[in-house]
């Protein structure tokens, strides 16, 4: 029988707590001539930083009691970052000396209010925080027809640090706001052309950098590559910039309640096509829900159509070929749009707004004056390098 | 699975719903604070670790049973355990099962399913036997058909050899800069004056470069690949052309200024491997060839092709590599040293989970 005695990991951050707790109360302490409340203690787990809003109240009694001045002693681990005027709601300008370890405030800087919400920072032990919290993101998500979903978790590793401070300050809520980054894969891909046209740079160059005597042929294939794929490595290191910007990432991205989604950016150190993209979740924890559960779901298909999409508008001597191969598929776009003459503006400026058609341009008058009742009128649509023209000459 | 206790209500209970081997999944529950308990012993199924618990103070494990007395606050409980080591089957489940005890007597028992999934590679088709002749069409030599199965992405690495060892090839762009390193030093000790690549490169292209990337990146890739090739690292796939002689002169600080030129200007060049590599790499859904694609060396020595699939998942457990043995047949006038590429046709079968998940 093998009997081991353990401590859970967090019995280790409890030094740690309990200097916390004594650093909380000493902020209290310093807030007593002013009747301080506590309204709200924050940790947040990315910024590694806590925040304590006090309420005070400053009567201009005491303001002349301190000869004109409102003296806050400066305590260790902890910054004042903004003073609000709960009256009008204005942050006051923080004009203050420090000195003799006191913040001291003219009492003519602050206004006729009474009543104020200062605000604390401190910073918090990266250590600490994790030993308090745990987030949980496994590697591989579920892939579910169109898109990868991974599941999140996140606890309290100890909730009685939050009951201490709950019950020592008898604020409503003390949360930590659980705000992790985590990298997922999201690899996405490369048009066929696009990729022809690369293998043919590099049997090119390899054969101009050596004696090969397949030198012309591999010379005429990357001139017909070139020309059938005119992306460069810059043009799609450009574009991969692009497609995994924050802005061009969310819509893909979903998480459930009660998580939140936060700031999303592409991972800089990569070779060539970033592989991971880095996704802020929050979410806040308190004594009633010390674990939060939930889905980040990642719409792969969707994503993939619209970076394969973005990769075409760079070949537009692609398209016109594949055009011309398939049988003018815009033709079915003309269709579309004798149907709809009455959404036609709508549509289009829609296939604008998501990136289908940057270039798109409208040849003759406008048809401004489409009214349903109006007949049908034909179309006409011309796709060239410099985009799609929609020319309504033969119909007006 | 549970008995009723008017004594202990759960008002919330959840389970990861999956995880690779020895990856991280969290349970817990949440009691009704009126809830009576004073002890909570776990009882851990073959195979689980328990790696951390949530909200418990000190406790004991005697064998399987881990027992709890002491906890953070009343009414949340939770543990993170993992499966802890690789299993064959592409899915196992283990029952976490949860009692409380109220002065010493049971009062509620609970249980929590936990599931373990795997990917698994099984071969399809393949040739036993290849000849190598003058005339064969090379690239149609090693066609494989593979399965992908099972759960989640694999990174794959195909290596093959006639001898004893595997060959170790490191990533491709580490590999390439070396390579032209390598040139330019055979340049260099045939003192030819000809034209540098660079600049064949530079005028076919109309005096463009082919690319241009960020030049913080590539100093920072130029520093770290000086720094690698001072370290003694090579990419070991190179072969014949890493003489003693040509590491001495990568070491020669007189050579330094040549070796980071050559870097610094072919990276760029190199980049376009690169995005080739990004293409390769990814040739089918669930399939991630990290070393780019594969080509074996076949060497005079041995007429047994040793081939081998070594594949990895997200949580970097490696799995039994799949191998194959192929029967080469040189027929070949003079026979030397040659590199066959390895053509691999992915069978991908789609994974469903168990209801519920």
């Amino acid at each position: 029988m093998k009997i081991t005695d353990k401590r859970s990991r967090v019995e280790k951050a409890a030094q740690e707590v309990k200097d916390l707790v004594t650093e909380l109360k000493s902020v209290r302490e310093v807030f007593k001539p002013f009747k301080p409340q506590t309204k709200a203690i924050r940790f947040d787990y990315l910024t590694r930083s806590s925040e304590i809003r006090v309420f005070l109240k400053i009567p201009e009694g005491l303001r002349r009691k301190t000869g004109g001045k409102v003296e806050i002693p400066v305590f260790s681990g902890y910054s004042l970052h903004e003073i609000m005027d709960l009256e009008t709601f204005n942050i006051l300008p923080l004009r203050y000396e420090l000195s003799k370890g006191k913040w001291i405030f003219k009492a003519n800087s602050f206004p006729d209010s009474e009543r104020y919400l200062i605000s604390l920072r401190g910073t918090v032990s990266e250590d600490f925080l994790n030993s308090w919290v745990k987030l949980t993101v496994p590697s591989t998500p579920k892939s579910e027809d169109t898109r990868d979903r991974y599941w999140i978790h996140a606890a309290l590793k100890d909730a009685s640090v939050l009951q201490e401070i709950h019950e020592v300050f008898s604020v409503d809520r003390v949360t930590v706001g659980v705000n992790v980054g985590v990298q997922r894969l999201f690899s996405s891909a490369i048009p066929k052309e696009v990729e022809k046209r690369w293998k043919a740079t590099r049997e090119f160059l390899a054969a101009a950098e050596g004696h090969d005597r397949d030198w012309i042929r591999k010379r005429y294939v990357y001139r017909a590559a070139v020309k059938r794929a005119r992306i460069t490595p810059v043009d799609f290191t450009n574009l991969i910039n692009e497609l995994i910007s924050g802005d061009f990432f969310k819509p893909f991205v979903t998480v459930d309640d009660p998580f939140h989604l936060g700031r999303i950016e592409g991972d800089k150190h990569f070779e060539t096509i970033p592989e991971r993209v880095k996704v802020e979740i929050h979410t806040n924890l308190d004594l009633e829900n010390p674990a939060a559960e939930g889905n980040l779901c990642f719409e792969r298909t969707a994503y993939d159509e619209t970076v394969k999409s973005r990769i075409d508008e760079l070949m537009p001597e692609e398209k016109e070929r594949q055009r011309k191969k398939n049988g003018e598929p815009i033709f079915l776009f003309h269709l579309l749009l004798v149907l709809e003459m009455k959404n036609l503006l709508t549509r289009i400026t829609e296939c604008k707004r998501k990136g289908w058609l940057n270039n798109i341009q409208v040849l003759g008058k406008s048809p401004g004056n489409l009214t349903p009742s109006a007949p049908i009128p034909q179309v006409h649509l011309r796709l060239c390098e410099k985009g799609l023209y929609v020319d309504f000459t033969r119909f007006l | 699975m549970s008995t009723i206790s008017d004594r202990l209500r759960i008002i919330k209970e959840y389970i990861a719903p999956w995880a690779l081997p020895k990856e991280e999944v969290p349970f817990h529950l949440i009691l009704d604070q009126t809830s009576r308990y004073d002890e909570v012993r776990l009882k851990l199924p073959p195979n689980i670790l328990l790696k951390d618990m949530f909200n418990v103070g000190e406790y004991k494990q005697i064998d399987d049973e881990i027992f709890v007395n002491s906890f953070k606050t009343h009414g949340f409980f939770g543990c993170i355990i993992a499966y802890d080591d690789i299993f064959e089957e592409t899915h196992v489940s283990r029952i976490i099962e949860i009692n409380f005890y109220y002065k010493g007597k049971k009062v509620h028992s609970k249980s929590l399913k936990a599931n373990f999934y795997r990917p698994r590679l099984e071969f399809v088709e393949g040739p036993e036997e290849i000849m190598i002749s003058d005339k064969v069409e090379i690239e149609k030599l090693l066609k494989f058909k593979i399965r992908v199965m099972g759960f989640g992405r694999v990174g794959i690495k195909i290596e093959g050899t006639t001898g004893e060892q595997f060959n170790v090839s490191s990533e491709p762009l580490f590999r390439e800069i070396v390579r032209r390193i390598a040139t330019a030093y055979r340049q260099n000790n045939q003192s030819e004056s000809k034209k540098s690549s660079t600049e064949d490169t530079s005028e076919d292209n109309g005096g463009k470069r082919p690319a241009r990337i960020d030049s913080d990146w590539i100093m920072e890739r130029t520093s770290e690949y000086w720094d690698r090739i001072q370290e003694g690292q090579y990419p070991e796939d190179l072969g014949d052309e890493l003489l003693i002689e040509f590491r001495n002169w990568l070491k020669d600080p007189t050579n330094a200024e040549k070796i980071r030129e050559v870097i610094s200007v072919q990276i760029e060049d190199i980049i376009l491997d690169s995005l080739l590599f990004y293409s390769e790499r990814f040739p089918a859904d669930k399939v991630d060839l990290k070393f780019g694609k594969p080509s074996v060396e076949i060497d005079i020595v041995g007429d047994i092709l040793k081939m081998r699939y070594r594949y990895w998942d997200a949580h970097e457990n490696e799995y039994s590599p799949l191998e194959i043995n192929v029967s080469v047949d040189d027929v070949r006038k003079r026979k030397k040293q040659i590199d066959i590429p390895v053509e691999t046709e992915w069978i991908i079968e789609p994974y469903y989970f168990e209801e519920g998940v």
